[in-house]
């Protein structure tokens, strides 16, 4: 799908019409999911349906295309994280590695690994290492299509420091598959 | 290719791999995993996750189209709407408690209600007026207002030997031509009705009370013939509750009652048994068990004489029950004796017939020739 067609859709949507809400909400909600799936799994669907609450309510007065409606839905997405850890009354949870070990001797070989993992799997193999802000950047990059400058306000950090914290993820990244391949 | 060049360049790679826009084999040979599995992360949503994609698009779009109504109507609108109307209700509020008390403090309202504004309104020391549980009898004059005040500045001014002033004895004098009468009698309060039990029948025991007009008004001349007539009458304020003059007291009873209403004042409070009381002669502190006795012996301000006598036209009298207190006030002695009542038992002992017999919460009345003692409370006695 293009993404003229998508911009289309945010304005239509804004006037409630439901093709419109129907193409956004299918072409947003996967990577929603995989993105709330890291943040607080469990607890996905939830968060995905409360976001998609708060920018619905928001959309008859949005302004903009496809790109700055997935920045605001991914937005929304934080801070009902942020909200869902605060009723627990703890901390996110930022790494997920137990399972790493395990397939350690299963993996048949990076590439072929690769091509069998779902999406949710590919994600937890990218950040599932990375420490939580390095892992922040890399989920909003890849999965809400950020840019740096993007992140950045998302994040409250600068520009230069989402950059630093994308390229160390990056290199921790490299250094890992290289030493001992991709594992899930 | 410079350094800083090269430091773009891989800047560029690395936000196109992020991107998924670097094809895996494109991509650095250290990268590689990484744009694949970024390529993995991005790729086509399952089945389960747009399980119920339908169903959450109606959703959003009624959430949209439930937003969009109140975002139709700009917001302005809606604030100005509430600041017009919390305005609007507060005038209202403003407008109808100004009336209520303007109209409280005339007098105006209902009985019912203006007794309870009154009552309310007296506990935190707001004299309003109070209308009298009695009604009143005879005729209203003409001019009533402006006659009341003005007869009560004269009485106050032949009380205190002192000259009315100039232009308010002109008005007072053509009123009274007017009605084709003299000053005095044009002064003197409407006649009282026998049947009118208003009588002032206490006075307040409250000592402290300051009353400064409270005789002023009414004092019987010295010496004067009709002592009992007249000294009832000029006690109106506390005492006779038909003409509603004003009277010394008036002041203060005009703020409270005019004309009679201030004899349901404190005292009735005080003294339950008596429906109509006076509390307008408190400089006269009372002494006695029961002030409606001894109210009048007072030590009440020593009246005064007049340069221009007060006439009684009336032939009422009214007379505390059980031989006490001149009526309604401390100097209810005035008229008769000539000096301040000291005794309200010396003042009945001069008093006509049937004076003494009154018992205890009975009024003496006499009215053109008539006498009779009206009950104004559970132990009054018919003569």
């Amino acid at each position: 799908m293009e993404d003229r067609d998508l911009d289309t859709a945010v304005e239509a949507a804004g006037r409630g019409e439901e093709w419109a809400a129907s193409l956004l909400y299918r072409a947003v909600q996967p990577l929603l999911l995989r993105y709330l799936g890291q943040k607080a799994p469990g607890h996905e669907q939830d968060l995905a349906s409360e976001t998609w609450l708060a920018a619905a309510q928001s959309l008859p007065r949005f302004e903009g295309d496809f790109a700055r409606f997935r920045a605001l839905l991914f937005t929304i997405a934080r801070r009902r994280v942020v909200d869902h850890y605060r009723r627990q009354g703890r901390r996110p949870r930022a790494v997920v590695l137990e399972e790493e070990a395990d397939f350690a001797d299963l993996r048949p070989g990076p590439e072929d690994l690769v091509e069998q993992m779902s999406a949710s799997e590919a994600v937890a193999a990218l950040v599932g290492s990375l420490p939580e802000a390095q892992a922040e950047v890399i989920l909003l990059r890849v999965l809400a299509g950020l840019s740096v400058e993007e992140a950045a306000q998302v994040m409250g950090r600068s520009a230069g420091s989402v950059r630093i914290l994308q390229h160390r993820a990056l290199r921790r990244l490299a250094k890992k598959f290289q030493g001992e391949g991709v594992t899930r | 290719m410079t350094s800083a060049d090269d430091e773009t360049t891989e800047v560029r790679t690395l936000d196109r791999i992020l991107s998924g826009l670097v094809d895996p084999e494109d991509a650095p040979p250290e990268l590689r995993e990484v744009a694949r599995l970024v390529r993995v992360a991005q790729g086509p949503a399952s089945e389960a996750e747009l399980s119920n994609a339908a169903l959450f698009a109606t959703e959003i779009a009624a959430v949209v189209r439930r937003s969009t109504a109140p975002a139709a109507s700009p917001r302005w609108r809606g604030r100005v709407a509430k600041v017009v109307s919390a305005k609007v209700i507060a005038l209202a509020v403003a407008l109808v408690l100004g009336g209520g008390v303007a109209a409280a403090a005339t007098g105006s309202l209902p009985a019912p209600i203006q007794r309870v504004v009154s009552d309310g309104l007296h506990h935190i020391g707001i004299a309003v007026p109070r209308p009298s549980s009695q009604r009143r009898i005879g005729p209203s004059r003409p001019g009533s207002q402006a006659r009341a005040g003005l007869c009560q500045a004269y009485r106050e001014a032949a009380s205190h030997a002192s000259a009315l002033p100039a232009a308010s004895l002109a008005e007072l004098k053509l009123l009274a031509d007017q009605a084709g009468e003299s000053l005095a009698a044009y002064c003197e309060p409407a006649p009282l009705h026998p049947a009118a039990t208003a009588v002032s029948a206490s006075r307040s025991h409250r000592p402290s009370k300051p009353a400064p007009r409270a005789h002023g008004s009414a004092p019987a001349k010295t010496g004067h013939p009709a002592s009992s007539k007249s000294h009832g009458r000029s006690h109106g304020g506390g005492g006779p509750v038909t003409s509603g003059p004003p009277t010394a007291g008036g002041r203060k009873q005009g703020m409270t009652s005019p004309g009679h209403g201030s004899n349901e004042g404190k005292a009735h409070r005080h003294h339950g048994s008596l429906p109509v009381t006076s509390h307008t002669h408190g400089t006269a502190p009372s002494q006695g068990k029961r002030h409606v006795h001894k109210g009048g012996s007072g030590k009440g301000p020593t009246p005064t004489t007049t340069t221009e006598p007060i006439t009684t036209t009336t032939t009422t009298t009214l007379v505390h029950g059980n031989g006490g207190g001149s009526p309604g006030s401390g100097d209810g002695g005035h008229g008769r004796s000539g000096r301040p009542g000291r005794k309200g038992t010396r003042a009945a002992a001069s008093r006509p017939l049937g004076l003494a017999s009154c018992k205890s919460g009975a009024v003496f009345i006499a009215a053109r020739g008539q006498s009779s003692c009206v009950s104004v409370g559970k132990e009054a006695q018919q003569i």
